[in-house]
């Protein structure tokens, strides 16, 4: 990542993702690993800080 | 093959006992003779590394210090870039891409400390996976039992050096591509704290989190081969009795007895007995997960939306998740990372050294790559780095080194410390070496 970020770059890159489509062979891995980013992201929602007297 | 430490060949190199170019050439034999058991080299540069051993010998024949790892054969993971050479980065679409302009600055570094480079290692599309399964290039054997994994990414690097194709290789570690198939193949490898060295010339996976680091077959070559790619020896502030402590909770929930054996036993040598507490290192993983598959995602996603096909299928759905992975989810992710970063920081005021298994079971087999996570199945390409991605997020340095043992699979531990403190972690790691704790694991020849 560059510290600073062109325009261009940004419309390129929103482009980028505006044309990633997914293919119809793709789609089973792709609903398949997406559950498991959803796995992750459900445990760091669950996610607390461990109590203070743990951090010293 | 067993090949002498890096202190010994360069000296011998040095004075003459030996040349560059007959070490070029055993490993080049090594290579051509064994290679077709584990599949890790991807191409061999036999022309350029005659010449540089040739011209190592001519620094030496002319009285100059051809440097601290003269004459040490080396492969590099397909993923740094070497100049005249599209850099695949294990896939099969980048072989036609322009040729790099010049050497990664790893590769750099150890060419001018003597090294010769002898070829490309093979690992995962774009470094996405813990299994060296690659669907272009081949599936990298390992060299302890060639029925089961190598691991990975790095797993043509760990591979080559298990085997004793080559002594030294480079590879990459974003979530623990050097660790697990440093375990997995009973070698030596180093994840290098953030920054410590160079990734410049590195084809990316996930930028915020990749490092670039060593494999080798002992603790001192190791530290030899440290110095050189950091530019500076380990810090030489060494504390003669580190305060270590083991990592518990997630780090040996889902080890199989014979990982959870070799950590007590590495622990009683030590006379370790406090565990420290990382509570938040599942969260940890989950986060270096999602960062990854952000991050990765970006990475590729010009390329996917020209042409999504041609890569690996394993790695291109896990891609195309990534590019859809919302950026609620992601900012939530990097959020946590700078509280854990902060908890991590808390673990050194009381511990030096922080140890724990580097992957939570042996080499899993080919035919059947999944490990038991909490009773269930899941994927080994997905979860052998169960316990090297929660060190990753915290940037520290970290040693996959192999327990000592005779029979069995490899198991390799995670020796973990602060950034900067290397000289007191390789100097524990000497001291067990010596003790007979940590040993790389010769391959059984009967």
């Amino acid at each position: 990542m560059t510290d600073s970020v062109e325009a261009d770059d940004i419309a390129q890159a929103v482009a980028a993702f505006l044309a990633v489509e997914i293919p119809p062979l793709c789609q089973e891995g792709v609903r398949a690993n997406l559950e498991l980013l959803l796995t992750h992201a459900r445990i760091l929602a669950a996610w607390s800080a461990p109590p203070a007297e743990n951090r010293r | 093959m067993n090949w002498p430490s890096f202190a010994e060949i360069a000296e011998s190199v040095r004075c003459g006992r030996v040349t560059a170019l007959s070490l070029t050439e055993r490993a080049l034999t090594e290579i051509r003779q064994h290679d077709h058991a584990t599949a890790s080299f991807t191409r061999v540069l036999a022309d350029q590394a005659r010449a540089a051993a040739a011209a190592v010998d001519a620094q030496a024949a002319a009285g100059r210090d051809p440097g601290p790892l003269a004459g040490v054969p080396f492969g590099v993971k397909d993923l740094f870039d070497l100049a005249g050479l599209p850099t695949t980065a294990g896939a099969r679409t980048r072989l036609t891409t322009a040729p790099a302009k010049r050497d990664a600055v790893a590769v750099q570094r150890l060419k001018a400390a003597g090294a010769v480079l002898v070829g490309t290692l093979n690992m995962d599309e774009f470094a996405y996976g813990f299994a060296t399964v690659n669907a272009h290039f081949g599936t990298t054997r390992n060299p302890h039992d060639r029925q089961r994994l190598a691991g990975g990414s790095s797993g043509g690097s760990a591979a080559a050096v298990a085997a004793g194709l080559v002594p030294l290789s480079l590879g990459s570690d974003t979530n623990g591509s050097i660790r697990v198939p440093a375990a997995l193949c009973g070698i030596w490898g180093l994840r290098p704290a953030d920054g410590a060295i160079s990734t410049e010339g590195v084809f990316p996976l996930a930028e915020s989190l990749d490092t670039a680091g060593p494999f080798a077959r002992s603790a001192a070559d190791l530290e030899r081969a440290f110095a050189v790619l950091a530019e500076r020896p380990a810090d030489p502030v060494a504390t003669s009795q580190p305060r270590v402590k083991r990592l518990g909770g997630w780090f040996v929930r889902n080890a199989t007895t014979e990982v959870l054996a070799a950590l007590d036993l590495v622990a009683a040598h030590l006379g370790v007995i406090d565990i420290a507490p990382l509570e938040s290192a599942e969260a940890a993983r989950s986060a270096s997960f999602l960062i990854t598959a952000a991050e990765a995602g970006a990475q590729h996603a010009a390329s996917l939306s020209r042409s999504a096909l041609d890569y690996d299928p394993a790695v291109r759905d896990r891609l195309l998740a990534g590019t859809r992975l919302p950026a609620a989810i992601l900012l939530r992710a990097q959020h946590f990372r700078g509280l854990y970063r902060a908890e991590v920081a808390s673990l050194w005021r009381t511990a030096d050294i922080l140890i724990a298994p580097a992957t939570p079971v042996v080499a899993p087999l080919i035919e059947a790559p999944s490990l038991m996570l909490d009773g269930k199945p899941a994927p080994a390409r997905a979860n052998l780095g169960l316990y090297t991605q929660p060190l990753s997020l915290a940037g520290m340095t970290v040693v996959a080194a192999p327990v000592a043992a005779r029979t069995g699979l490899p198991v390799g531990l995670q020796f973990a410390a602060a950034p900067g403190r290397e000289a007191m972690l390789f100097s524990l790691l000497r001291r067990l070496e010596q003790g007979g704790v940590l040993a790389t694991r010769e391959l059984d020849q009967s």
